[in-house]
């Protein structure tokens, strides 16, 4: 049976990460911090540590998944383990702070250590998503072989186009050449309505005319018409294609930088707590 | 049966071609390198169709499950080919042909033109690329984000470090690095970080804590402090902590461990008992005797006491006060509770029970002469009583010596059988008369009521004196606040004392009863938070209840 990165080993890394911040949370509560619970208490300093060492492995994910002949672990179970420990990761930085929060340099290692779990979040449901969705529009097609299919139906418009008329030749060439799928970044994330071009839909309303006025064309424009309503068709997956792929893929323009600006500031909180002796 | 496949090449104007004659009736078309006729191309599926050539050369292109091809023009899934026949299958036109020797033939050319590539290039240049191809980049990012991180939280910052001036971008750069606000009382030193800071990676800030607090650097109660510490290997970081935002401002540690770093052992020189964490607290220890030879009491844990103290207390009953319907001096009813007596200020420290507050309202010792008119005696100094009482007396207008108003039988000699005074005795003078009510008062109905009468002989004319009350603070090390348990009912705390008959019974919470309810430390959900300070108050004196020196009270003699 396949072992997704979720419920590998049947939830085995779940568990731990269950485990460890259940019992950090035990620890946390019958703690005798002073004056308040802080990082610098002993628990405080363990859960920094750990918290820094979760980190560092975490972000070694973006190494590991890189060496294919790696011989720690395979990746599904890094993925899987760097899921459930990230998560905890919320749980152990919230307790290292102690709940005592303000604008300095040692929030802000919390604050970005929130936006990289939370985005991490988002791409636990996105790849949990999308690649289906990426699969049951595209078929056995890639997009690639899509803009073949559109050229194809291009060229072959063009040639029946050709044959009837050069104005509709002219109009089928000015329609290929504006073709375009560019969504806008905001559209590619947020927006679920269907791809829309008014001059194909418009060109497609005056071949369905000719072909009622123009009987002695009408097995061509009819053609014509096929092939223009499916290059349509084709142009909707791409721009679904494109925005599945965008949606599967954003969070980690956030994620990783995230990691690493983490990372910095993690560096800092530790060197000024060190400089100060606080 | 044989077919040739003509494949077909264009370079430039060129037109080249390649025979392969494969032989059978049935051929597989597809982009799998299985196939019997290979059409390497991204659009073709890995089975894509099936050619089949009957006996008479009839050629039939059926499309594998899902796939389809186009037949002149018409897409579709199954079509009979005949000479000349256009088939497209992705970028491949297939053209069937029969050569003079009556072979077929299958020319197959792959369209691949500048032309349709310069066009899919076009499309794809209008076509959004995605996020891998935009001019967004995770690396660069990742170091614009990481680098603005550094550059404000830790250049910045420190790039203001050794600036005197004081300014907005001073200010905020140490409240970056700062973890905690100051308490305040040094919260004007929030706004540079080298007031106290002046060394980095050094925690000892003693020099410039001695900056400002030299003189005043033996503030610990060194005498309590020295036999047992190094008062000079200590740092003021030992004790007081700051950057904590602490709700009382408070900077000196309170913490048990600060505490059970000395009284987790066995201090030298020292009864004090060794207490590492309030859940392994001693028992709590009460007076009961006076240490022979020297001030102070001798303590037993109170779970020991067995009513067995050898303190001179008052003696007071709990039980007929409370819950009973007692009768005051004017002869009226009233029910007491513990709050009629035991009354606490706002701070909640409780008061001391006070004759004139609290017993002179239903214990008045008065004398009433023959106009009914009370005289009221004093408490407290027994001379004064047996000066009234003489006086009274002195004044036969008080009372008429033949009346039979006066009760002779109240008046009796202590120690004796209540004998009453002969009428001759009575009328012999009015001192034998002032005796007995002296007496009567003393040892029935007034002072030994609540206090013990012991003899004093040296004194002749009234042998007597009121044994003096020790002032006792029973848990004299610690402190307490009624006010926190407000909302209890004091027997919770105080057992048994409503059904309390003496004074012997001390009715005083054990250890025990208070763990209960707290945990040692700060708490946790279940218990109630108390570190050693929540009792105790560091390195002071036993708390104790000293006599008031301005009016003595002990050993009142009567004369």
């Amino acid at each position: 049976m396949h072992d997704s990165f979720v419920t590998y080993k049947n939830f085995y890394f779940l568990k731990v990460a269950s485990a460890l911040t259940a019992v950090l949370v035990i620890f946390y509560l019958f703690h005798d911090a002073y004056p308040e619970p802080n990082g610098g208490s002993w628990l405080g300093y363990l859960l920094g540590i750990l918290g820094a060492v979760i980190l560092i492995w975490l972000s070694l994910l973006g190494i590991r998944k890189r060496r294919y002949r790696s011989s720690q672990g395979n990746t599904v179970s890094w993925v899987s383990a760097h899921i459930y420990l990230g998560s905890a990761l919320i749980i152990i930085t919230t307790l290292h702070s102690g709940f005592q929060f303000a604008l300095n340099i040692h929030f802000l290692g919390y604050f970005l250590t929130l936006l990289v779990v939370l985005t991490g979040f988002y791409g636990l449901y996105a790849y949990s998503v999308y690649p289906d969705k990426i699969t049951a529009n595209c078929g056995d097609l890639t997009r690639d072989t899509m803009f073949d299919e559109v050229i194809d139906l291009d060229e072959r418009s063009l040639a029946v186009a050709e044959s009837i008329s050069a104005d509709l030749y002219a109009q089928i060439l000015e329609l290929i050449e504006s073709c375009k799928v560019k969504p806008s970044l905001f559209r590619q994330i947020f927006s679920n309505s269907d791809y829309k071009n008014e001059n194909l839909e418009s060109l497609v309303n005056r071949i369905i005319d000719s072909i009622n006025s123009d009987h002695g064309n009408r097995d061509k424009l009819s053609l014509l018409h096929d092939f223009i309503l499916e290059k349509y068709a084709l142009l909707k997956r791409i721009d679904w294609d494109i925005r599945y792929n965008c949606r599967l893929n954003w969070w980690l323009y956030l994620h990783v930088p995230l990691t690493l600006a983490l990372i910095a500031a993690v560096s800092i909180h530790v060197f000024i707590i060190f400089y100060y002796w606080w | 049966m044989e077919i040739i496949l003509r494949k077909k090449k264009q370079v430039k104007d060129i037109i080249s071609h390649k025979d392969l004659k494969i032989s059978g009736s049935r051929f597989r078309l597809g982009r799998g390198a299985d196939q019997d006729i290979h059409l390497p191309n991204s659009r073709v599926a890995l089975e894509h169709a099936i050619l089949e050539i009957d006996k008479n050369d009839t050629l039939t292109l059926t499309a594998t499950e899902n796939h389809s091809f186009i037949h002149n023009n018409i897409t579709t899934t199954k079509a009979q080919l005949s000479e000349e026949d256009s088939i497209q299958i992705g970028g491949f036109f297939i053209t069937p042909k029969y050569s003079s020797d009556g072979l077929v033939i299958l020319e197959i050319f792959e369209k691949f033109t500048d032309q349709t590539k310069a066009m899919k290039q076009e499309l794809i240049d209008r076509t959004s690329r995605g996020l891998e191809n935009s001019f967004l980049s995770k690396r660069l990012l990742a170091f614009g984000i990481s680098l603005s991180v550094i550059l404000v939280a830790l250049i910045f910052p420190f790039s203001y470090l050794e600036k005197k001036e004081q300014s907005t971008l001073k200010d905020v750069s140490n409240h970056i690095l700062m973890p905690g606000s100051l308490s305040i009382h040094h919260s004007e030193f929030s706004s540079d970080c080298t007031n106290c800071h002046e060394g980095a990676f050094d925690s000892n800030l003693t020099e410039a804590c001695k900056s400002c607090h030299e003189g005043n650097m033996d503030h610990a109660g060194s005498s309590h402090v020295s036999f047992n510490l190094e008062m000079e290997s200590m740092e003021c970081t030992s004790c007081h902590w700051e950057h904590h935002n602490t709700e009382t401002n408070a900077i000196s540690r309170q913490d048990e461990g600060f505490c059970a770093d000395c009284h987790g052992a066995e201090i030298a020189n020292s009864e004090l008992l060794i207490v590492k964490r309030f859940k392994k607290h001693p028992q709590f220890r009460v007076p009961y005797k006076k240490r022979q030879g020297e001030d102070g009491y001798d303590l037993i844990p109170i779970s020991d006491y067995q009513q067995n103290s050898e303190l001179s207390m008052i003696r007071f009953p709990h039980s007929s006060h409370l819950d009973n319907k007692l009768q005051n001096n004017l002869g009226q009813e009233t029910e007491l509770e513990c709050n009629y007596c035991h009354v606490s200020d706002a701070a909640g420290e409780m008061n001391k029970v006070s004759y004139e507050e609290h017993c002179d309202s239903c214990h008045q010792i008065e004398l009433t002469n023959n106009s009914s008119e009370k005289l009221v005696l004093p408490h407290k100094y027994l001379r004064e009583v047996v000066t009234k009482v003489n006086e009274f007396y002195k004044d036969e207008s008080n009372f008429d010596v033949t009346s039979s108003n006066i009760d002779s039988t109240s008046l009796v000699i202590p120690g004796s059988q209540r004998v009453p005074l002969t009428v001759g005795d009575r009328n012999l003078n009015y001192q034998n008369l002032a005796d007995a009510k002296l007496q009567e008062i003393v040892f029935y109905t007034g002072c030994n009521t609540c206090h013990n009468v012991v003899p004093d002989f040296e004194q002749t004319n009234f042998p007597w004196k009121i044994q003096s009350v020790d002032p006792v603070n029973w848990y004299s090390k610690a402190l307490f606040n009624h006010k926190a348990h407000e909302g209890q009912e004091c027997a919770e705390c105080h057992k048994g004392i409503e059904q309390s008959n003496s004074s012997l019974d001390i009715n005083l919470p054990n250890v025990e009863y208070c763990q209960s309810c707290h945990l040692g430390g700060w708490g946790s959900p279940l218990k109630t938070a108390s570190t050693c300070v929540t009792c105790h108050i560091f390195h002071i004196d036993p708390v104790t209840v000293e006599p008031e020196q301005d009016e003595p009270y002990q050993e009142t003699r009567a004369h």
